[in-house]
């Protein structure tokens, strides 16, 4: 099928940052990357639309922000090429700094700022998809604490309540259902030897 | 990990309509199931608003649509409950139809409809977890052209720029961060199950 072909080849072409390929610094290693690509293409939209409508929000402007943001990344990314293990407490943290990050620059962007909420799901989904369980609910708890501050301290979201309503959910719901499935590939995982052990003494007893 | 027991108990309360649980007609008819669940919900979220507020419906309450839906969805449930195959054009005619009324819901149900938003990103994740890639590929065409028609008829959502672009983005990038890891496990499973076949044989050899 073609449309499969087509996310083979994308997939193939990014294996080496894929959420499920590689051991557990690798993955850390592709989040990073990661980290460092959006806050950068965030730090030249914003630029972009700064030098477009000649607006600033706040005081320090977002592109500035994101900016500073996405060479912290770098330095991170950078090194995390010359470490060799990947503790849980670092991950935790950079979830913290990410879901941190994001929350103020919704804050700072108001009205600007709020297509970015699409980021908090992109980061929990990423985290469950790369570290697991254990990961997927710390990011969620962190996503749903950073968007009340936004709701709560930028008047453009609390102006359309039914729609602050509408990505709690999603920052709820969603997990739930990746951590369903994430839940069911472990336990199909970890029964596997058990039904190949069986079938092996099934064999055997032929 | 408590939260981690509590999410595997969970889990496997429901485990029978998981999406990656049984076979592929168990997992439609646990979609099926699940659309009945959260249309009723939905509607009777719609049916107490509109009685609080005394809104009276230009030509067809949201509720209304609702509960024609959660009725047609049940019907559907029964038919799958007595039936023994799952061929694939009648789960995507299901996708279609979902996209469909949650478009026509959004548009009937104005600036109430907003939140609805996360419904498609809920489908299409759900339809690629439980019958893969194909799935999630139409799923996702669907919610955009869905999403599309909701903003081109919704005076709510033309009001609020910012927030289309943030939906729109969020239609696209997650289902594709989901298709890239099913891939991956996909591309992962055979692999190990092979190893593990061969590990077996190793200790029997032993």
């Amino acid at each position: 099928m073609s449309t499969r072909d087509s996310i083979a080849y994308l997939n193939a072409a990014f294996s080496w940052q894929s959420p499920a390929h590689g051991d557990i610094l690798e993955r850390e290693r592709g989040q990073a990357l990661v980290r460092v690509a959006l806050s950068a293409a965030a730090a030249a939209c914003y630029y972009v639309y700064a030098f477009l409508t000649g607006k600033s929000p706040s005081a320090i402007p977002t592109w500035m922000f994101c900016l500073g943001y996405a060479v912290i990344s770098g330095a991170f990314f950078w090194y995390l090429l010359h470490t060799r293990i990947s503790p849980a407490w670092r991950r935790y943290t950079a979830n913290l700094a990410d879901i941190t990050g994001l929350s103020l620059t919704m804050i700072i962007a108001r009205e600007s700022g709020m297509p970015v909420f699409l980021f908090y799901l992109w980061i929990t989904l990423g985290n469950g998809f790369r570290f697991g369980m254990p990961a997927l609910i710390v990011s969620t708890v962190l996503s749903v604490i950073g968007f009340s501050a936004v709701v709560a301290l930028t008047e453009a979201w609390r102006d359309i309540p039914a729609l602050a309503v509408g990505v709690f959910l999603a920052l709820v719901i969603l997990p739930f259902q990746t951590a369903r499935y994430i839940l069911q590939h472990q336990r199909n995982w970890t029964s596997m030897p058990k039904k190949a052990s069986k079938t092996n003494h099934t064999d055997r007893a032929g | 990990m408590a939260v981690r027991d509590s999410i595997a108990y969970l889990s496997a309360a429901l485990s029978w309509r998981s999406p990656a649980h049984g076979d592929t007609l168990e997992r439609e008819r646990g979609q099926a199931l699940l659309r009945v669940s959260v249309t009723t919900v939905a509607t009777l979220s719609f049916y107490f608003y509109d009685t609080l507020t005394n809104t009276v419906p230009q030509v067809m309450s949201t509720w209304m649509l609702g509960i024609t839906y959660a009725v047609v969805a049940t019907l559907f449930f029964w038919y799958l409950l007595h039936t023994r195959t799952s061929p694939a054009w009648r789960r995507y005619a299901a996708n279609l139809a979902d996209m469909t009324i949650m478009s026509l819901g959004m548009i009937s149900a104005g600036e109430l409809g907003m939140p609805v938003f996360l419904f498609y990103l809920w489908v299409t994740l759900g339809n690629g977890f439980r019958f893969g890639i194909p799935a999630l590929t139409v799923s996702a065409t669907l919610s955009i052209f869905g999403f599309g028609a909701v903003v081109a008829l919704t005076e709510a959502w033309r009001n609020n720029p910012a927030l289309i672009v943030g939906v729109f983005l969020a239609l696209v990038v997650l289902p594709f961060q989901a298709a890239r890891y099913i891939l991956q496990r996909e591309k992962h499973w055979p692999t190990a199950s092979k190893q593990r076949s061969r590990s077996n044989r190793g200790h029997r050899a032993n």
